[in-house]
């Protein structure tokens, strides 16, 4: 569950700074034009975010 | 309710299972609903300083090839070109356009720009429609066409009028000027592209560049006609950009570019402009389209 969590928090995050990244490369087109793009990042931001996290606990929890 | 009762509260809302679901397709969802806020009929277009919502069929130019610039009394205003970053210099300080029917030999008539622009179709042909397949050609085809709405989503430039610290937008077109511009003539801008080629003999790279699909907007300080490739006089050089990478969605990113490159460094030097910033553009948008489930799910979503 904390997982899950995690990997929204990243989803989240990754989705954002990618919209904001867009805006300010090309401020001249409308952010609907990279649709895709920021769906994708936003998942694979998810997908990576909640692997380091479990990687990390995993190291953690190493005796 | 004390520090600990909150926290494990808040710690009992985040374990819920449908909670933290509704949490993370709210997270993959969150930007594409945040990037579109437009309905299904309407565009966003960028006016005024900010973003907004127009109704499709007001498109300014683009997918229906509707010439921009002079708006009919009601109508929507056409999208302000993102504002330029360069301060101009005293050479260059506004953009306008004007049609030209004229061959590349005839005197120029009129006010004299500070630097003229030719809006030039590449090796795609010299029918107004292309009937055939191949697929660069249609592409080069859809960038003259957003190119040349772009070009007049500028001020027209008005007889009479001064025109000493512009740079004027010439677009090649078969019949005498109409209120917003006539159709483009493939024919006269082959002309146009053959005569600089010819004044180009030193320049082989510009040379071979302007034989592509294009299509092209090159700089000079003087009409065609009067360009004498001798010396090294500042009025004689050429400043070329080849839109055959773009998208017809960034040819506005490469319009900006080029109309800053003018305004910050002038028409001093022979050169390809080639800027980073719209080719990157241009490669996101064609990832864009080649990822194509997220947008029929946002799709979906949206009805």
């Amino acid at each position: 569950m904390k997982t899950l969590f995690e990997s929204t928090l990243f989803a989240l995050i990754g989705g954002v700074v990618t919209y904001f990244a867009l805006r300010a490369l090309a401020p001249e087109l409308s952010s609907s034009q990279f649709t895709n793009i920021i769906g994708v990042a936003s998942i694979a931001s998810g997908a990576v975010g909640g692997w380091i996290v479990k990687w990390v606990n995993e190291r953690k929890d190493r005796p | 309710m004390g520090k600990r009762a909150k926290g494990s509260a808040l710690a009992g809302m985040l374990g819920s299972c449908h909670c933290t679901a509704l949490l993370f397709v709210g997270a993959t969802i969150f930007s594409t609903v945040a990037a579109g806020a437009c309905g299904p009929s309407e565009r966003e277009v960028y006016v005024g300083g900010r973003w907004g919502c127009i109704p499709a069929a007001t498109s300014p130019g683009g997918s229906t090839g509707e010439p921009v610039g002079g708006g009919a009394p009601g109508s929507v205003q056409s999208p302000v070109p993102y504002p330029p970053r360069a301060k101009p210099l005293p050479g260059v300080t506004a953009e306008l356009w004007r049609d030209i029917t004229a061959v590349p030999s005839a005197p120029w008539t009129g006010a004299r720009p500070a630097v003229f622009t030719y809006v030039l179709s590449g090796d795609v042909g010299g029918d107004a429609t292309y009937k055939g397949t191949d697929q660069r050609i249609l592409r080069a085809r859809a960038n003259l066409d957003a190119l040349v709405a772009e070009a007049r989503s500028f001020d027209k430039a008005k007889p009479g009028a001064s025109l000493k610290s512009a740079n004027l937008f010439c677009i090649p077109t078969k019949s005498p000027e109409s209120a917003n511009g006539a159709a483009y003539d493939h024919r006269l801008a082959r002309s146009y592209r053959q005569r600089l080629q010819e004044l180009l003999t030193d320049q082989s790279q510009l040379r071979d560049r302007l034989g592509g699909v294009g299509p092209f907007l090159v700089a000079t300080r003087l009409p065609v006609n009067e360009i004498v490739r001798e010396g090294s006089s500042r009025d004689n050089h050429i400043v070329l950009i080849d839109l055959s990478s773009a998208e017809p969605q960034s040819v506005i990113v490469f319009m900006n570019e080029f109309k800053n490159a003018i305004r910050r460094d002038d028409v001093l030097a022979d050169k390809e402009l080639a800027p980073l910033r719209p080719a990157i553009v241009s490669a996101l948008l064609r990832v864009n389209a080649a990822i194509p489930f997220i947008g029929s799910a946002y799709a979906t979503l949206k009805k």
